[in-house]
This record gives structure tokens, sequence and C-alpha cells, in this order.
């Protein structure tokens, strides 16, 4: 028990740290926390009805997604964020990244599958507001003795999303 | 009519009145005079495989749902119960033969009839008619080439008719290879608090914003337009096919002409191998040379080429606009030629994207800012280009540098025209008055032949 404890908690802290750099935009320092071979993406969810029963569809990985990245491309993403004119993020806008909810749902030693929720508040210019929300699902990988983010898979809980833009990460 | 909605474009000028954007008068008036009377993008073809599939979108300001039937027709019902409106199917998609109003169980077929009215016998005694009570369906319905569109209009003109000179644009995505296109599963919608004109002006000719709200792409290797033929070697048009719609195309050198638009390494391979098929279809020089880049299929139909990111814009409300976003590819295409279109419209379009998450903010303002004391006295300038369009033999409609105002002009004109042009009520009541006039001695039958159109 002790043990699920100290690994939640570590698990926890590194989550917590990881939204604070998105928080303060420094996002270089954010990049080095992610695998190389790192699959970031947030599939669409749609309701479905199929033989009278209903549920909700979460896009699979060769659906649209609101963005289905690699390192490579979410470099490309934080280089955009720096070169000036990309107008999203003039002025920066005010973000809080709550993480909750954290669970280990299982750990193989070299990676551990985690899950999380997220509620994200983005003030924008005067009084925009915008808030997403959903779950995460992570592969943390041990590396060195620290954690790099092997896979997120971001599920936003809203079908039809109540944001412009999306110029944060989650 | 208390707006005078003539008044407020003058395109001659290039001048807009900005009231446009935010007035619920304008707005309502709209809903009525454009988007129950022109032919709107439901979707594509490829989302109803089989018997009984079904999606819910949007007409206007209309919830509808568009099935497939079990005979295989595909058909399109305002998404309403009969009884006390409710709304009959509360899903985004999936296959069902029939729907069920959730308050009093009145279950309607997926060809629009009413089916099961709960108490026929005994709160009805059986006194309902249940032929009166189906699903209302829309007033035409009509695919082109893969997209399927409808109206309420029971008189507007064919689809094709609609679309005009439009399509031999369109036709550049659509009708590629045999078996035309399909789309990418994975709906994207998401809200935009701006009115969906702006959206769609965006998309119908606005090259001019490209380089400022655009500007950090370019400085990025891998998200501009970089490739191996650059695009200033290209000679650039704004295209107004007539009927509202526009597009933005290049016209590649004859020298320089490879397949495809020269950034994109793993498609331009791909069209290399089916060009030939491709210039069977569309012509050497269409297939060659003509590369639309954006468009707007009037009123709030969008696209971003290349094959495509289609944009919806559905109006909900003055300055809301929910898009719906849907990507289609060359049904013929190898998966990995899909895969690369798929991560290139994810990468740049819609609300994550690099380039479009760049737009929001300034449809946003300049809607909003149709809310402002002063701003609102203020005529928005739509006067780029003005007088100096010209025709080229070679493409249809008419044409004008890269950067204009050309389409969005002949877009508002579109607008004006249908915001003064009479609706059939409105036509019906002038007759009236007119008989009234001439023949008091008709009214009663005048008023007889209304009742019975209407029932």
């Amino acid at each position: 028990m002790n043990t699920e404890i100290l690994r939640r908690l570590e698990v926890e802290e590194f989550l917590i740290r990881e939204a604070e750099l998105l928080d303060q935009q420094r996002y270089t320092e954010w990049l080095q926390l992610l695998a190389d071979d790192i699959v970031y993406w947030a599939p669409v969810i749609e309701s479905v009805e199929d033989r009278r029963q209903t549920y909700n569809r979460v896009g699979e990985l060769h659906d649209m997604a609101y963005f289905h990245d690699t390192k490579k491309t979410l470099g490309m993403r934080v280089e955009r964020l720096a070169v000036g004119g990309a107008w999203a993020e003039i002025p920066p806008s005010r973000t809080c990244h709550f993480i909750s909810n954290v669970m280990v749902e299982s750990d193989a030693g070299f990676e551990l599958t985690v899950r999380s929720k997220f509620f994200v508040f983005r003030s924008r210019l005067e009084a925009e507001e915008d808030t997403y929300y959903g779950s995460r699902l992570d592969v943390l990988r041990r590396t060195d003795g620290q954690f790099k983010i092997a896979s997120r898979k971001i599920i936003l809980a809203q079908a039809v999303l109540k944001s412009r833009s999306i110029s944060t990460f989650f | 009519m208390s707006c005078d909605f003539g008044a407020m474009v003058d395109e001659d000028r290039g001048l807009i009145d900005r009231r446009i954007f935010l007035d619920t008068e304008v707005y309502t008036a709209e809903m009525e005079r454009i988007f129950r009377r022109c032919w709107l993008l439901l979707g594509h073809e490829s989302e109803l495989t089989n018997n009984n599939d079904f999606f819910t979108t949007w007409m206007g300001a209309d919830p509808v749902i568009v099935s497939r039937g079990v005979d295989g027709k595909i058909r399109a019902f305002l998404n309403l119960c009969r009884h006390r409106g409710g709304t009959v199917c509360r899903v985004d998609r999936g296959s069902a033969r029939s729907f069920l109003c959730p308050y009093h169980g009145w279950s309607f077929a997926n060809d629009g009839s009413l089916k099961g009215v709960p108490a026929l016998d005994v709160g009805y005694r059986n006194k309902l008619e249940l032929s009166e009570w189906g699903l209302i369906e829309v007033g035409q319905l009509a695919i082109y080439k893969g997209l399927i569109f409808a109206t309420w209009d029971k008189e507007a003109v064919s689809l094709v008719e609609y679309l005009g000179d439009m399509a031999w644009y369109l036709d550049c995505m659509l009708d590629r290879l045999d078996g035309g296109t399909e789309l990418v599963a994975g709906t994207r919608r998401w809200i935009v608090p701006c009115n969906w004109k702006h959206a769609a002006e965006n998309f119908i000719g606005d090259s001019y914003h490209g380089p400022f709200t655009h500007g950090s792409v370019f400085k990025v290797p891998g998200l501009g337009m970089d490739g191996t033929r650059p695009m200033d070697r290209s000679e650039g048009y704004q295209v107004s096919p007539g009927n509202g719609h526009g597009v933005g195309i290049w016209l590649a050198p004859e020298n320089d002409c490879g397949p495809g638009y020269g950034h994109l390494a793993g498609v331009d391979t791909y069209m290399g191998i089916v060009a030939d098929e491709v210039r069977k279809r569309l012509g050497k020089f269409r297939a060659d040379r003509v590369r639309p880049v954006h468009a707007t299929v009037f009123p709030n139909f969008s696209i971003e080429f290349p094959f495509a990111s289609i944009h919806i814009w559905h109006p909900r409300g003055p300055d809301r606009t929910e898009v719906r976003d849907l990507t289609i590819v060359d049904k013929a295409a190898p998966q990995a030629v899909k895969d690369i279109l798929r991560h290139h419209c994810m990468l740049r379009q819609g609300p994550a994207g690099t380039w479009e998450q760049d737009d929001m903010d300034n449809w946003a303002q300049v809607t909003g800012s149709a809310s402002q004391t002063t701003s609102r006295t203020l005529m928005a300038n739509y006067q780029m280009g003005r007088g100096f369009e010209f025709r080229k033999e070679s493409l249809p409609g008419l044409l004008d540098n890269k950067l204009s105002d050309i389409n969005q002009r002949a877009m508002y004109a579109r607008w004006r025209e249908l915001m003064t042009e009479p609706t059939k009520g409105e036509r019906d009541l002038a007759k009236r008055a007119h008989v009234m006039d001439v023949h008091p001695e008709r009214v009663d039958f005048v008023a007889h032949d209304d009742e019975a159109e209407v029932g």
C-alpha cells in the first residue's frame, strides 16, 4: 500500500510540475519531458446510436483528431509560438491547468499507464474565457531516474468544442 | 420591413454596413431568406454507407437528420417531433430504422413517416391522421459527386444550376479519379464567437490576410507552403463564378506544372502517378495547372485545398458560428497518402491548426466591433480591386488578381439580392393585396386558395 501511495505521489508530482511549465509557457522545457517517440493526440468524440444502444465514440488513430502530433510536430508548434505572428497567443493567454484524479493503472516497471483528469481555463485578451476539460491516458516511461511521457491520449469531453481555438497544450 | 437590407450592401462602391454582422433583425431575416432558400451542404455520401445509417447536422438554424432509408434512398428531415417539438434524434450519427421522440414516444420511420403514437386508441380515439404528422422533409435533396446538399425551397433551381461554374472548380477535388472521394472518419466541431459571414468571406477570397494573420507559419519549416515549387512563381487569381460563390486559385506556370501543390512530397508523388487519369477526367489544362486553394460555396460551405478540409459554418446566433469540419480524400488513394493528408489537415486546420487558430480572434473581433457605438456608423471596406475585374478564356467566371475583394463583393451582392427578394409568403401577401385593390369581389377566393396551399 505504502509503495502504491508513494508511486502515485511521484506521478502526481511529475504531472503537476508539467502543468506548471505549460501555465508558465516554458515550452522548451516542457518538450524535454516528452519521449522522442511520443504519440500525442486528441481524438474527437461523437455520440452514436447503433442497434438501439447509444454511446460516445472516441476517435481512433486513423481518424481526424484535434491534433495528432509527434515530437517533431510539437517542436514545430512550440517554435511557431516563438517566431512572432502567432496571433492566437498575442498577447499571451493566461491559463490554469488543473490536473486531478490521478490513477496509476498499471506499472510494468519500465513504463506506467496513468489516467488523469484535466480542467484548463484560458483567459484571453480582456475578458474572453475558454474552458477545456476531459481525461488523459498517459504512458510514462522511466528514463534515467525520471519520467518521460511516451504517449498521451487527450479526450476532450465536449463533443462540440466551446472554444474558438486551442493554442495551449494539455 | 423596418431594416433596409438593400441599403446595407453597396458592392459597387465596395462598402458594407457593419450592422449586418450583429443585428438580430438581419440575422433572423437571413435564416429565412438565405438559409431556407439556398442549397446547403449536409455532408458526404460516404457517411451513409449502409442502409439505415444517419447523421445529424444543421441547415441554418434548423437541426436536421440525414438518413439512408431501408430502401437505400438518402433523405433529410427536420429533427423535430411534429407533436410538441421535441428532438427525435439526440445523437451525432449511427444506424437506426426509426427515431423515437423521448418526450411522449412518437416514433418515425427513417423515411419520415409517423409510425407509432402511444395511446392512439384510448387517447386520440384513433382520430389522429398519422400521414399528416410525419417528419418535415427538406424541399429538395441532391448529391453532387459525393457531396449531399439540400434546400428547403421546393422551387429552388437545381443543384447543378445553383453551383453553376463553381462546379468546374469543385471538380478539381471531387472528380479526379474513378470512385471519387471519401470522408475521413472523425468530425471536428467547435464554436467561434463570430458571425458566420466573417468566416465565409475569409475563405471565399481573402488571400490578403495570409502573410499577416498567418505570418508565423512561414517562419517554421514544414508549416508554410514551402516546397519544390515556390508559390510566387505561380499566377494567382480570385475567381467569382457567379451566384455568390468564390474560389482562389493558383495557375501553375506552363513550363513548371508538375502534379500537386509542391509542398507535400508524398502527395505530389501520388499525384504524379495518377496524373494521366486525372487529365482524362478534367482535361490537361485543369489537371496540370489549375490549383484551387480556398473557396466558399454560397452561403456557408468553405474549402481549404488540397483535397480538402471542408468547413460548414452553421449560424448559431448573430455572434456565434459552429464549425463542422470534414476532411475528404480520393477514395482510391493509398492509405499512406490519406495519412499524409490527414496529418497535413490536422497540423494546419481546425481549432488547434497552426494556421487556423490565428484566424478566430480576428473574426471574433470584427464581429464584436459591430456592436460598438462609433464602429456601427462606419462602413467596412471591400474596395480592393474594384473596377479591375477581367475575364480569361481558359477560366470560367469573373477574375481579379490574387489580392482582391472581388469574391467578397460578389458574395455580399448575392446576399443583398436574397435579402431583398420577396419570399413566397411575401409574394402571396402582395398578390392578395393586389387582388383586394383591383378585384375586391375575389378576396374570398384568394384567401381560400391560400388555405388550400398551406393545408
